[in-house]
């Protein structure tokens, strides 16, 4: 993995300005992040039932915390194949990525991308949406235990578990998933229909759960 | 020459009687006429009130033809009517609506309305920023 240099918490801040993500995000990511198992994580992985639920943020929000807040090396790993969008969010280069590195055209240094202390990024690649399958079939042959060499945790942006031919082919590849639900978007049925399709189930992480309400009106109906 | 006198004299008053006759019974022949006339005219209006006096086929007759009106009577007060009863049905409709859409939404907006056996593995919640 390319190490970068030691940088000050402030500055780590300034990063997370530039990923665009907001303290409550953080701070919600990070009573998650202790909840399913802190500093002792491995290969962790987002998903949810469908796409638009905050997968992407979550993931970089995640991996964000491990590096920040226990100091591990974090590889944040894009298998969102069909709607690739991790190069654009964090201003990387989109190739190459895990494509070329799982059909062997490029080395890992090359498609290692740091963007922060601690962290560094696989973008999804030139893949073709018809060679998911494919590539996790790579990722499952040694491919994820390379990456995995490379940091102290590996978290992946996975594709969605219903809407995705290979989403829950994916999501097995994780140790401990992590589902998002957007409150209010999600109906229950596709929730219950993506925690059934994959074993064990996760952990869920609701996403926009605060009412709009002004405060002496939640107080009043209790919301 | 008297003489021829005398008796042109007499000449010019039958004259003048003649056109005198003539003139008043062209004008009797005048009034006659215009009292003819006048006379079919009665008879066509004796005629024409009679015919109005039979009952039509629908068993009434037609005193006052009736006219159209310009405009509906009591306009404002329709109008206002109307303006009340579109507020409150589209009140009513509204909140049909609202409801129909919110028994049909099986979207879940708090940790508390999973099921429990879903609730217990929620492990965290972001808030909804603006």
């Amino acid at each position: 993995m390319h190490q970068v240099q030691s940088v000050p918490w402030h500055e780590v801040i300034g990063i997370n300005g530039q990923f665009g993500l907001p303290t409550q995000v953080l701070d919600a990511c990070r009573s998650t992040s202790l909840r399913i198992g802190g500093p002792r994580l491995t290969t962790v992985g987002v998903t949810s039932a469908i796409r638009g639920e905050g997968r992407s943020m979550v993931a970089q929000a995640l991996a964000l915390i491990q590096a920040n807040d226990y100091r591990r090396r974090v590889v944040l790993l894009e298998l969102d194949l069909e709607n690739p969008a991790l190069a654009e969010q964090l201003r990387l280069a989109a190739r190459p990525g895990l494509a070329e590195l799982a059909q062997g055209s490029s080395a890992m240094s090359e498609v290692l991308q740091p963007f922060g202390p601690r962290l560094a990024a696989i973008t999804a690649g030139a893949s073709l949406p018809a060679a998911g399958a494919g590539i996790l079939e790579q990722l499952r042959g040694g491919v994820l235990r390379a990456v995995q060499q490379e940091a102290d945790v590996v978290v992946m942006d996975l594709p969605p578990l219903i809407t995705s031919p290979y989403g829950r082919q994916a999501a097995q590849m994780a140790e401990q998933l992590v589902m998002v639900i957007r409150a209010g978007i999600t109906p229950l049925p596709r929730v219950k229909e993506a925690i059934d399709s994959v074993s064990p189930a996760p952990a869920i992480l609701l996403n926009g759960v605060h009412s709009s309400l002004p405060r002496w009106m939640q107080t009043l109906l209790s919301v | 020459m008297r003489p021829s006198t005398n008796t042109s004299r007499p000449t010019r008053t039958s004259a003048r009687q003649a056109r005198s006759r003539t003139a008043l019974k062209r004008t009797d022949d005048l009034a006659r006429t215009h009292y003819e006339d006048l006379v079919q005219k009665l008879d066509a209006a004796k005629l024409d009130i009679a015919a109005a006096d039979q009952p039509g086929a629908a068993g009434f007759r037609v005193i006052d033809s009736p006219t159209v009106p310009y405009r509906p009577k009591g306009f404002v007060k329709l109008a206002a009517l109307a303006a009340v009863g579109g507020l409150v049905a589209g009140l009513f409709l509204m909140l049909a609506t609202l409801l129909l859409l919110t028994a049909l939404d099986t979207s879940v907006r708090r940790p508390q309305e999973l099921p429990e056996e879903l609730a217990q593995r929620v492990v965290g919640s972001i808030p909804r920023l603006r």
